[in-house]
């Protein structure tokens, strides 16, 4: 992805996005950005400027957003981004020993990316998930009740 | 009719308007709460929560600023929850400010500090943090950033985005690591920043500050084997006082010659004799447009209608970014202190018989973005830097206090020549909508040959602080030879004054709604240069005003008010340049622009 616009169709959706009367400029901004990670694994610089010109919401703004929330990163992503609740219920539901497990099998630490570029992991807080931890997420699918075997199983199947 | 409440205050029975908040309805009754992030020019951020006040019934404290009265209800402002809950929020955010006030810029003249002597902080209730985090940012020609002394209050950031149009300044991250910083973390110099300074005017702390340039002026001025001259601009002069104590909008013209003279300046200068320039080159370059368009038939695209004035490097630097379109309208004319320069090391160094090599050209400027503009490559045409060094009111202030000098005691003292009479004319580019009457005074006289009919000379609708300003001149009944085209012609003039009300100008433009339009005058900052960033902080509404009086009166008392009056700058054309827009006149005093990229 070494090209510095946005698609022309991710563009068009932007701009129809922002011809919509009455449309939050936070419901702009949130949607036109889901749809840019969608599209790239991440943020990049020159996408929130573009973002910027085509909304007219000054480019710090932008970036206040994308900083802000988690789950939007401005660095390139594996293929498939994991998530590791880090919050009170699954930590005591043994979250360390999921992470070890994962940790040993990839060779990579929490918020690092595997050097095939197959996943990036990283940690988040509650998931809402409490009664069923230790709790992660793959690329918006939830898996629970997570033991070190069945984690590194599930991971298989994600190429 | 607006929906009436009842409300006490301090006990104070009273009825506001639905919908005032809590601290308007405050300062309205002279009762004093404590703020930082609110400021008059600004939406509300409700970020700091210093202005916290108890609302009988309620569980917690709410901010001032931010509440809107919509019910009845009671509202203490001094109770000793208040007292300490401020106090609290005080004592954390002095203990995240970095910065020993002793050597900062904003020594004596900051609102923490000032805060902090108000409530009697003596001592650091939650300890204070000594190491640094962040590295301090002086990369633009202009604004040095300080991030260890923000308190982030955001007045930068609505100031960059809401008054500027501009928006590289934001709030990033959350929670604790919370911080204001550019785009993406970038360089200041690498950003969008046009260098006006507005964030800088509207900064509570040190977090913001110019680049500075008395350093070096104090060293030039120390070396005996250089001849220092110095060109002061209008709009300082209306607002340096404020520095010393006195009122906003006291004009010490005079009593600032005397002091430049005690800190060993050669020869001290006025602006306003190269603003009078700037109208004879602008104004001939639009009267050449006009006749392009009237006479020869050229659509005003083409042409380059409606001109568009140069005179605001903030300005010139955001068309360049965001409008580069419509670079070919822009007026070719440098800005007055650029003529300036231009003329210091050719035609002065000439008739003193001075090796302009020896000359060092400083300005006086109520500016931060002129520290950009006599950077720029094109700001050479004399064969050296035509401008070398550019200090900003604030930063002549602390020199001559550095000095020992007392400023308002002072005794006044004139202008030198041969560049140091201005008139009126070039005096009023100190406001907003001053270059358009400057230039609507003399273009009214070369193609009527009577003088422009309004009473004292005072175009009237050009003045004010309306963010956009259309005015409408009275129709040309009677023309001078050579003019006849222009009778029955009835000029619009249009004027704007910060860059979001430029922006507004600027789309107005695109639509097709300036058809009729000769020419825009647009300044970058609030209220035009008597707003500019490197004046006196604070700035409001109310002290702008004050500067804008200031200037008004000092123009209604002097000998020449029309920049073609002027009788130096007939003598500038007869002896040296030739006549305007001339061979000369092309090389030294007009320049060219580029188209930026907008991406950072």
């Amino acid at each position: 992805m070494s090209t510095n616009e946005l698609t022309r169709q991710i563009k068009e959706e932007i701009e129809e996005l922002s011809r919509k009367r009455n449309l939050p400029r936070h419901t702009l901004l949130m949607n036109s950005l889901h749809r840019i990670q969608e599209e790239y694994g991440y943020i990049p610089d020159f996408a929130m400027q573009e973002l910027s010109e085509i909304t007219g919401i000054a480019p710090a703004e932008v970036n206040a957003y994308v900083s802000f929330y988690h789950f939007f990163s401005t660095e390139p992503t594996g293929r498939h981004k994991v998530w590791f609740c880090r919050t009170i219920s699954c930590h005591l539901a043994g979250k360390d020993q999921i992470v070890k497990a994962v940790q040993d099998r990839f060779g990579v630490k929490m918020g690092q990316t595997t050097p095939d570029g197959r996943f990036t992991f990283a940690f988040t807080n509650c998931m809402g998930m409490c009664d069923k931890g230790p709790a992660m997420l793959i690329d918006g699918e939830t898996y629970t009740k997570l033991t070190p075997e069945k984690v590194l199983e599930i991971l298989e199947k994600y190429e | 009719m607006a929906e009436m409440v009842n409300v006490r205050i301090n006990g104070i029975e009273t009825e506001v308007e639905k919908g005032t908040t809590i601290l308007q309805l405050a300062r309205k009754l002279n009762i004093y709460v404590p703020t930082l992030c609110a400021h008059p020019d600004l939406r509300q951020a409700g970020a700091c929560r210093m202005c916290v006040v108890e609302v009988k019934g309620m569980r917690t404290l709410q901010s001032a600023c931010s509440f809107p009265i919509t019910s009845e209800m009671d509202i203490f402002t001094t109770t000793a929850k208040v007292r300490k809950v401020r106090r609290d929020i005080l004592a954390l955010l002095l203990k995240n400010h970095v910065g020993e006030c002793q050597t900062c810029k904003r020594n004596g003249n900051c609102e923490l500090q000032r805060l902090a002597a108000e409530f009697g902080l003596h001592d650091y209730l939650y300890g204070k943090r000594t190491e640094r985090r962040y590295s301090v940012d002086d990369t633009g020609y202009a604004i040095v950033r300080d991030p260890d002394k923000c308190i982030n209050c955001k007045r930068c950031v609505r100031t960059c985005s809401d008054i500027q149009a501009v928006g590289v300044l934001g709030t990033l991250y959350r929670g604790a690591d919370t911080k204001v910083t550019t785009f993406m973390e970038k360089n200041i110099a690498e950003t969008l920043c046009v260098n006006c300074g507005q964030c800088i005017n509207r900064c509570p702390t040190g977090a913001l500050t110019e680049k500075d340039a008395t350093s070096a002026v104090w060293e030039a001025l120390e070396d005996p084997n250089k001849h220092v001259v110095i060109q002061t601009a209008p709009a300082p002069r209306a607002a340096i006082g404020e520095l010393f104590g006195l009122p906003a909008g006291t004009s010490m013209t005079k009593k600032m010659n005397t002091a430049l003279r005690l800190m060993g300046f050669d020869r001290i200068f006025d602006t306003n004799t190269s603003a009078d320039l700037t109208i004879m080159e602008e104004g001939t370059e639009l009267l050449i447009k006009l006749k392009k368009v009237y006479i020869e038939g050229m659509s005003k695209d083409e042409a380059g209608l409606p001109g568009i004035t140069s005179c605001s490097p903030g300005w010139i630097k955001w068309i360049e970014q965001f409008y580069p379109e419509y670079l070919p309208k822009l007026s070719t004319a440098k800005s007055p202190q650029q003529m300036f320069g231009a003329l210091v090391k050719t035609y002065y160094a000439q008739k003193m018989g001075i090796d302009p090599a020896n000359i060092v050209s400083v300005s006086l400027m109520p500016c931060t973005a002129k520290k950009f503009e006599c950077e720029r490559p094109e700001m050479r045409d004399s064969g050296y830097k035509d401008v070398d060094y550019v200090l900003t009111t604030r930063e002549l202030g602390a020199m001559i206090k550095e000095a020992g000098i007392d400023l308002p005691n002072l005794p006044e003292s004139e202008f030198d020549s041969p560049l140091g009479l201005g008139s009126g004319a070039g005096l009023i580019f100190g406001a907003t909508g001053g270059v358009a009457e400057a230039a609507a005074r003399t273009i009214w006289y070369i193609v009527t040959g009577e003088n422009v009919p309004m009473k004292n000379l005072e175009v009237v609708p050009l003045r004010g602080f309306e963010g956009v300003k259309i005015a409408t001149l009275p129709k040309i009944e009677k023309t001078a030879p050579g003019w006849e085209f222009m009778k029955g012609i009835v000029p619009k003039i249009a004027v704007a004054h910060g860059l979001a009300n430029a922006k507004k100008l600027m789309d107005m433009l695109k639509a097709g709604e300036l058809e009729d339009v000769f020419c825009i005058e647009v300044m970058a900052c609030p209220g035009g240069c008597l707003g500019g960033g490197g004046q006196p902080q604070p700035t409001s509404p109310e002290i702008r005003e004050a500067r804008m009086k200031a200037i008004y009166e000092e123009d209604r008392h002097l000998p020449y008010r029309q920049s073609h009056e002027n009788p130096y700058v007939h003598q500038l054309y007869e002896e040296f340049l030739g006549e305007p827009m001339g061979e000369l006149s092309h090389k030294l005093l007009h320049t060219h622009y580029c188209r930026r990229s907008r991406r950072m």
